[in-house]
């Protein structure tokens, strides 16, 4: 038996590709935003909220990752907003986006009409934290009818993300929900985690959650003067 | 379950690294995962196990070594293995301002053939 030295990375081809991906997003002044969360945290409501009030001056692109079905696609579509759809079945029912598909998806889609490219992820917080998808930025989404440990249990999503988005914030007191644990928790596994509490709801905390994703896109952009 | 993309991943860098009839000799893959990713080693020998008679590495192992996290103190300098995942802080001075020393990977370390 021989042993041959390999040192080769698994998801290096996923890897390149994400480079890749990130450099034309910067050359074509799109912002790429990788949202990423568990089923049912609110991304798809926190974007129907978030397109409109970026208007008129930040248009959005959607790539929508679902396993299957377009409902959240369809939801979507009713904003002057580009929306590509990128089921995961035909690949074996991925549980998570990776930067091969979303560069197909990016193909199908003219840069030239939005500013700010919101990958929404596959509802899972294990599996999209491992594969780089090629944005600038990762959000986490959580949701304060969820538990203040996530960020303990699900470390590499809140490590892998800047900015952590709580939502449903006007039921927080209804649930007796401990946000100070929650900040605590997620800055145990990501001291410089950026976080927002919003309600996708009542539209509470969306002008900040706006706020951010502008200086993020002047900040690409090269200070706002494009 | 990415474990699946991963063996899938697994499989085809090492058919990008070796030839038809090497891969035939691999008889076992030495892979490396970082304490810190959330792959299930069970789960990735499964996915695994369930791909490779499609390949050429049907007679092949899957050798799994998770390896701990090493952690570099931004406040104190020292290195030192992280013994309080999935909290990372410095065991030397309590600051939580740590970096992974280098990265949450998972690498195909080597593989064993038949001469």
């Amino acid at each position: 038996m021989r042993k041959i030295k390999v040192l080769k990375k698994i998801l290096s081809a996923n890897d390149r590709a994400a480079r890749e991906l990130r450099g034309i997003f910067s050359e074509k002044n799109v912002f790429a935003l990788n949202l990423m969360s568990s089923p049912g945290s609110g991304k798809t409501s926190l974007l129907e909220k978030t397109i409109p009030s970026l208007m008129p001056s930040i248009r959005s692109g959607i790539i929508e990752g679902d396993i299957t079905t377009s409902v959240d696609a369809r939801r979507l579509s009713f904003f002057d907003a580009p929306v590509v759809s990128i089921n995961t079945m035909p690949f074996g029912g991925q549980c998570h986006l990776e930067a091969a598909w979303i560069y197909e998806a990016f193909e199908q889609m003219n840069s030239n009409d939005f500013e700010i490219l919101f990958i929404e992820n596959i509802g899972n917080l294990v599996c999209p934290a491992e594969f780089d998808t090629g944005s600038h930025k990762n959000a986490v989404i959580i949701s304060v009818t969820e538990g203040e440990d996530k960020p303990l249990k699900y470390p590499l999503a809140f490590r892998e993300s800047d900015i952590m988005v709580i939502n449903k914030c006007d039921l927080i007191d209804v649930l007796d929900f401990d946000l100070p644990a929650l900040i605590k928790n997620a800055r145990k596994i990501n001291p410089g985690i950026e976080f927002l509490t919003v309600s996708a709801r009542s539209g509470e905390g969306i002008d900040k959650w706006v706020g951010w994703l502008r200086k993020e896109y002047d900040i690409l952009s090269g200070g706002g003067n494009d | 379950m990415h474990e699946l993309s991963i063996a899938e991943k697994l499989i085809s860098e090492l058919e990008l690294s070796f030839s038809r009839r090497e891969l035939n000799k691999i008889e076992r893959i030495n892979v490396k995962i970082s304490e810190y990713s959330g792959v299930v080693p069970e789960s990735l020998d499964l996915a695994f196990s369930a791909l490779k008679g499609e390949t050429l590495l049907k007679k092949s192992s899957l050798d799994i070594d998770i390896v701990p996290v090493k952690l570099n103190c931004r406040s104190c300098g020292s290195i030192m293995r992280a013994d309080s995942l999935p909290v990372l802080i410095c065991s030397g001075c309590g600051s939580n301002e740590v970096d992974i020393d280098g990265e949450v990977e998972m690498m195909i370390d080597s593989v064993e053939v038949y001469d």
